[in-house]
């Protein structure tokens, strides 16, 4: 699920950037260090906002660095057990198949893959069913509820299944 | 106490019984102790030393249960040998399978013995082994066989709906090489790219499902396999709730009732001395019944005595006419009051509506009230009809001291009708009497009271015509 949230980062900024684009360095910055990181609180954050405060930088001596203190609002998006999310199908193997939703990995085992659907090596290793017309491949769009997660301090892993009504493959592959 | 009859579930002990024949025909009905229970870990050698011997012993454990759960009670196992006519060293066997599987308790008991005729050994150990008899006392554990039962049931359901898939949704897999296991939300780790397989992170073998404890959903032989034992495991589960019906109806009829508890040998030894003591104290008492009634046997045991005080009971309670049928109907509940009031108001009237059919039954409900009830209503009648007299003299006399000075003046209130003490009492008669008429209608079996009454009315006419004096004077 997607939520806009308000953090803060202590951010040092190297002295020659001490100028008129400073606040256009900050933004960058921010960006570059927060933006595709996992935080167990809060989930994935996936884009900066805005930047709300950069407050007064504090110089540090010796190095002459400035340190701010950002208040920054940001998208975060943490997935939780029940709920529902597309995802597109990246390997496929004989205990079940890996797929992602943007930056989150989540695995289907077999065991939570429909009786319909059978493992098949004839060409690629995929899924399909019996007459051939839902097939689970690399890149196919699938649709699932996430019924497990794992919140490491920088990572989120989590097991869905698709052995369930309106869940299963929503598009193949181009 | 009811009997078990046509599959019908039973409660109480009768209930009890019932579940443990049951029980024994639906686990125990083949060999006992089964065959493939027989302990692993012997050597060989061993094991081939204590094979038993070639003859089966095919439902032996339904026998064991079945005499056991008649018995309801301790039984001695050489009780059990002879009445089984199997040897010692088998029912001992199946009896202590029956015990580990927690349907059973025993309890030993020694006692010494003198032997005659036995040479006496000089060593005092083997003399004291000797002169010892050891006895092993069996019964059925109900409270611990209705907690292995229930646990039985939950396991198989639990195995079974496992095999169906519905069990955990995170996946378990088992590294056969090292022991280490690994659920689904390790799989990024281990998912090896090169061949898609999952490895161990400790020694790098190829992880399997584990079976156990995830169902049967991830074995290696893929989907085929995993639905062909899902659809077993369904089957299964089905062939279990239809074949173990009747246990778990007992079992549900038996939910909230308490499991007889025999407790320990000597408390049920001393409760069946109890039991026997009061029995007999019956007995003699009884007999003692049966002695004042002129009906003494002497040949006669304890419980022929008490059925014969039973059988008693009811003849005095129905009286000589109906004993018969009421007898094969068995003895009635007795009725509550407010019961006992209407049935006879319907059977009066029924009884009044019948006509000549009906004589035989008014008889019997003139000969009824020889009881205490009709003493008790004729005493409240009396009652009333003494307090009821009372209240019409004082009314009497206050109409005399108004009456005293103007009994002109009375006499033309009287032609008008108006309500004079006087008159409204011969009124108030009047009600009195045509209540009398009203009753004779209702209760014919108050015919008697009423003829008690007639009795007492030239008496109350009298005092009637004494007061009628008093108004002329």
């Amino acid at each position: 699920m997607f939520y806009m949230m308000t953090l803060t980062k202590e951010l040092e900024v190297h002295p020659r950037f001490f100028g008129p684009k400073l606040s256009l360095e900050i933004q960058r910055r921010l960006k570059e260090e927060v933006e595709g990181t996992c935080n167990g609180k809060y989930g994935f954050i996936l884009a900066v906002f805005a930047v709300l405060e950069t407050g007064r930088g504090l110089i540090r001596e010796g190095s002459g660095a400035a340190v701010f203190n950002l208040k920054y609002s940001c998208i975060c998006m943490k997935p939780f057990k029940g709920e529902v999310m597309d995802v597109v199908v990246t390997s496929v193997n004989k205990m079940g198949f890996f797929a992602e939703a943007g930056p989150l990995q989540v695995f289907v085992s077999n065991h939570l893959i429909p009786d319909g659907f059978e493992f098949n090596t004839a060409h690629e290793p995929c899924y399909q069913t019996a007459d051939g017309e839902q097939k689970i491949v690399p890149a196919s769009e699938v649709r699932l509820r996430i019924v497990g997660t794992r919140v490491d301090a920088s990572d989120i892993f989590a097991v869905g299944s698709i052995k369930e009504d309106y869940l299963g493959c929503i598009s193949a592959p181009l | 106490m009811s009997t078990a009859a046509g599959g019908r579930p039973l409660g109480g002990d009768a209930g009890f019984k019932r579940l443990v024949r049951l029980l024994a025909r639906a686990f125990y009905a083949g060999e006992c102790p089964p065959k493939e229970a027989e302990p692993q870990d012997l050597p060989a050698g061993a094991r081939i030393s204590t094979r038993r011997d070639k003859n089966d012993y095919i439902g032996l454990g339904v026998l064991l249960l079945d005499l056991l759960a008649a018995a309801h009670g301790y039984v001695k196992d050489v009780v059990i040998m002879s009445q089984l006519g199997v040897s010692g060293k088998v029912a001992n066997r199946a009896l202590r399978h029956l015990q580990s599987e927690g349907l059973l308790q025993s309890e030993v008991t020694k006692t010494k013995v003198r032997r005659q005729n036995v040479e006496q050994p000089d060593d005092p150990e083997l003399e004291a082994r000797m002169s010892q008899m050891t006895n092993t006392w069996w019964s059925i554990a109900y409270p611990a066989l209705m907690d292995s039962l229930h646990l039985r049931l939950y396991r198989i359901r639990e195995l079974l709906k496992r095999h169906m898939g519905d069990g955990e949704d995170v996946a378990e897999y088992l590294c056969r090489r090292c022991g280490s296991t690994f659920t689904s939300l390790d799989a990024v780790h281990l998912l090896d790219p090169m061949t898609g397989a999952f490895r161990c992170e400790e020694c790098q073998a190829e992880l399997e499902a584990n079976i156990d404890a995830a169902g049967l959903g991830g074995t290696s032989g893929g989907a085929a396999s995993r639905q062909q034992m899902q659809q077993y495991a369904k089957r299964m589960l089905e062939k279990m709730e239809l074949q173990l019906r009747p246990v778990l109806d007992q079992l549900d009829k038996l939910k909230d009732v308490a499991p007889p508890d025999f407790g320990s040998l000597r408390d049920w030894h001393q409760r069946q001395q109890d039991l026997q003591r009061r029995q007999q104290e019956q007995a003699a008492r009884a007999r003692l019944k049966m002695a004042q009634s002129g009906g003494a046997h002497d040949d006669m045991d304890d419980d022929q005595v008490l059925d014969w005080l039973a059988r008693a009971d009811v003849d005095v309670q129905l009286g000589e006419d109906g004993a018969a049928a009421a007898a094969a109907a068995g003895p009635s509940k007795e009725l509550p009051a407010w019961f006992r009031g209407a049935e006879s108001e319907s059977v009066g009237l029924a009884a009044s509506q019948d006509g000549p059919g009906g004589e035989a039954e008014q008889k019997r409900e003139q000969q009824q009230p020889a009881g205490e009830d009709a003493e008790e209503q004729r005493r409240l009648q009396e009652a009333f009809l003494a307090a009821y007299l009372a209240q019409v003299q004082a009314a009497a006399r206050s109409g005399q001291d108004d009456g005293d000075d103007e009994p002109a003046a009375k006499r033309a209130k009287l032609s008008t009708g108006g309500a004079v003490p006087g008159f409204k009492e011969e009124q108030v008669w009047d009600d009195v009497k045509i209540g009398q008429t009203k009753l004779e209608d209702v209760k014919p079996e108050q015919q008697q009271q009423q003829q008690q009454q007639q009795q007492q009315q030239p008496a109350e006419e009298a005092d009637a015509a004494d007061e009628d004096d008093w108004e002329d004077i």
